[in-house]
């Protein structure tokens, strides 16, 4: 028995387990970068912590005609990633006979993104595996963008 | 032979006794012989053939003493007769040698010396009485002469005074001649400057009847339009009395008409001032009301309008509040998941945080769809109510529009009352007047006929007149002619006249001479007058003394005539 913290974007419904979550956020002010990926929206400041903001539906190619209002703040791999997406849903407690396998093509998604389908009542959950969800590449230029701004912030914080 | 001799007399006589002394017997003797019937026929022819013998025996004795006694005294009578009235020339013969023979030659002889005598006597006197009147006659004549002359020279010396007075008379009137002659003179010129007037006046007589002329050919020719006007006049007429037929029918349709619209707006009157008067009080007063409910209603959902953005602004606030607990909710149950075991009473709380929170959260986007529709409703309300006030408006415009037309339409039916009255009076006096019309239309037509008459009498009068007038130009012409004639001679007469008036200046000069010379001729004469009168007298006196003579021989004359007159006087009444 694990519970999901359960989002949508556009029409779809993707869980994520309740502990790799930190905190659910309103719409924040969004700061771009230069070299972030194209699936990077930018980074927002949540009480000093800038965090890297990701934006899921453009790293599904799904594209969301509702603007995306929710921040959910998750651990990834020791780093906090905002996801970006449409409406946090609900919490939901999925057994492992409701949590079925992947199937191997699934709408373009690489499965190596899903732990597999949670069935919640008449709806299909696709569960992430947020681990896997970022390429080790994206996770350097990640922590290098990370340092830059930090180091801007140490610049700007002695500044001020 | 008026008187009846005494023979006849006599002879008459003594034949009625003998008849009567017959007539009696023969009376006597057939009443006592008429009983017997045979001797009856025989008596009656005896007695009537006695008388017939009678009778002729009675004219013979008759004849015969005419003849021989009768006769003789009556020729005796007639010439005695004759002697009695002066016819002296009797011849008395023929008598038988009886008795009334020598009465006759008795008689002659005594008349011829009757006549012997007489003759002589008459001779003697005749010559007397022709020497006296001789005398006389001669006398006369002196005396006569005597008294022409004295007689002549009064006459003359009469006929010198009143030639005098006369040439006195004469002196004057030369004076007055000469003064008038003057006066003449100027009269005339007055006359011949009048005459030259009169000679313009004709001119422009002349001129004027010329104008005339033409003005009767004018009426001429418009007497002729009148006679075809009269015609179409006369066509008009008829016309006119058919349409006046028309138009007294219409005329009583009219009237009925008339009538009923009369009682029609009458009705009209009371409905619209009793029934349409309070209505549209009553209306306007709605109206009022109308229009202030729906004023307040607008106010009202104004008010409702900006209530309803209160509670969207309210609702704002609860769904910031909502979202917030959801999020707060959400993130609980992460923390209670998070927990573990502890946190698992917790998380219960969570789900019912976040539960209300979406219950807060499905109401309240239900109230702001709600308060959306209240909102356009209201919008559309208040869309409707300022529809609705400018109908009310338009309404209630409209409503005293409608009282204002009722007052006037009251005014109009008022007044269509009374017109429709007066139509219906005028109208029954116009279907009188209208009959009056016809009948005047009836004595137009009458009148046109007579009219059309005397039209074509006065062309023919117009065609006369036109040619009198032409003859009148002629003579208007020819008494131009004649002005200028008589002008012409007018003046001739001025010069004649001035001549006379010098010779008439002569003439007094002449007369006054003449009076003069008339004076002494005068003085003349009274002398010879003397001498005359003296003559006389001694003429006279010797005329006395004839005169005594004259009578004296008269009465010889008489004495002569005398016996002749006593003759002539005695004889009638002898015989």
């Amino acid at each position: 028995m694990e519970k999901f913290a359960v989002f949508r974007i556009s029409d779809e419904d993707f869980g994520v387990r309740i502990d790799k979550v930190v905190e659910i956020l309103k719409s924040q002010k969004i700061y771009s970068l230069p070299d972030l990926p194209v699936f990077f929206s930018g980074v927002i400041n949540i009480r000093g912590d800038v965090i890297p903001l990701l934006d899921l539906g453009r790293r599904f190619g799904i594209h969301s005609g509702s603007g995306k209002d929710r921040i959910m703040i998750v651990n990834c791999e020791g780093e906090k990633i905002g996801l970006l997406v449409d409406e946090i849903e609900e919490i939901v407690s999925l057994t492992t006979e409701d949590i079925i396998a992947p199937p191997s093509i699934f709408k373009g998604l690489k499965t190596e993104y899903l732990t597999g389908l949670g069935k919640n009542k008449d709806k299909i959950i696709i569960l992430l595996n947020l681990d896997r969800i970022l390429t080790s590449e994206e996770k350097i230029t990640l922590r290098k963008s990370a340092e830059l701004i930090e180091e801007n912030n140490e610049r700007t914080g002695k500044t001020a | 032979m008026k008187k009846d001799s005494i023979v006849r007399k006599y002879i008459i006589t003594v034949s009625l006794v003998f008849f009567l002394g017959e007539g009696i017997l023969w009376v006597l003797f057939v009443s006592q012989l008429w009983h017997r019937s045979e001797i009856r026929q025989s008596l009656a022819f005896l007695s009537i053939g006695q008388l017939v013998v009678l009778v002729a025996v009675l004219w013979v004795m008759y004849f015969l003493f005419q003849k021989r006694v009768g006769r003789p005294i009556e020729i005796l009578g007639r010439e005695i007769k004759k002697v009695m009235t002066g016819q002296m020339d009797v011849k008395i013969q023929g008598f038988e040698k009886n008795e009334l023979g020598d009465i006759a030659e008795g008689l002659g002889f005594f008349i011829d010396r009757l006549n012997f005598t007489t003759r002589k006597l008459r001779a003697i006197s005749d010559s007397v009485s022709m020497a006296m009147v001789q005398l006389t006659l001669t006398f006369k004549s002196v005396t006569q002469g005597m008294q022409q002359q004295v007689g002549a020279i009064h006459e003359m010396m009469n006929a010198i005074r009143q030639a005098n007075e006369s040439h006195k008379n004469i002196t004057e009137n030369t004076d007055k001649l000469i003064s008038s002659s003057t006066e003449n003179v100027t009269s005339l010129l007055e006359i011949k400057a009048s005459a030259e007037e009169i000679a313009m006046s004709t001119d422009r007589l002349f001129q004027v009847t010329e104008s005339a002329y033409s003005t009767v050919a004018e009426i001429s020719q418009t007497a002729k339009t009148i006679m075809t006007n009269t015609d179409e006049t006369f066509s008009a007429v008829e016309d006119t009395s058919a349409a006046m037929d028309e138009m007294n029918s219409s005329v009583k349709e009219v009237e009925s008409v008339a009538k009923e619209s009369a009682s029609l707006s009458s009705q009209v009157t009371k409905v619209a001032s009793e029934v349409g008067m309070i209505t549209i009080v009553d209306a306007v007063e709605a109206m009022e009301k109308i229009s202030a409910e729906v004023q307040r209603s607008s106010e009202i959902i104004t008010q409702l309008g900006k209530r309803s953005a209160d509670i969207e602004n309210i609702l704002s606030v609860i769904k910031d509040v909502t979202e917030k607990t959801n999020l707060l909710s959400l993130n609980a149950a992460i923390l209670a998941a998070q927990a573990g075991e502890y946190g698992k009473s917790f998380s219960v709380v969570a789900d019912e945080i976040r539960a209300l929170s979406d219950r807060t959260a499905s109401s309240t986007k239900n109230i702001s769809s709600i308060i959306k529709t209240i909102q356009t409703d209201i919008s559309e309300a208040i869309k409707t109510t300022d529809s609705g006030m400018k109908r009310v408006e338009e309404g209630n415009a409209m409503v005293y529009k409608v009282g204002d037309a009722l007052r006037e339409m009251l005014l109009v039916a008022e007044k269509s009352d009374s017109t429709a009255h007066t139509i219906e009076k005028a109208t029954e006096e116009q279907a009188k007047g209208l009959i009056q019309v016809s009948l005047a239309m009836e004595n137009i037509k009458k009148m046109m006929h007579q009219n059309k008459k005397a039209t074509q009498e006065e062309q023919r009068v117009t065609t006369l007149l036109l040619d009198s007038v032409s003859t009148i130009k002629e003579a208007a012409d020819i008494a131009k002619r004649g002005t200028e004639e008589s002008a012409v001679g007018i003046r001739m007469i001025t010069k004649n006249i001035e001549l006379a008036d010098g010779q008439i200046k002569e003439i007094g000069q002449a007369t006054a001479n003449q009076q003069k010379i008339n004076e002494i001729i005068m003085k003349a004469v009274e002398r010879i007058d003397t001498i005359g009168i003296t003559t006389k007298r001694s003429v006279e006196e010797l005329s006395m003394s004839l005169s005594t003579l004259n009578d004296e021989i008269e009465l010889l004359k008489k004495e002569i005539d005398a016996p002749k007159t006593i003759n002539r006087a005695s004889g009638g009444s002898r015989t």
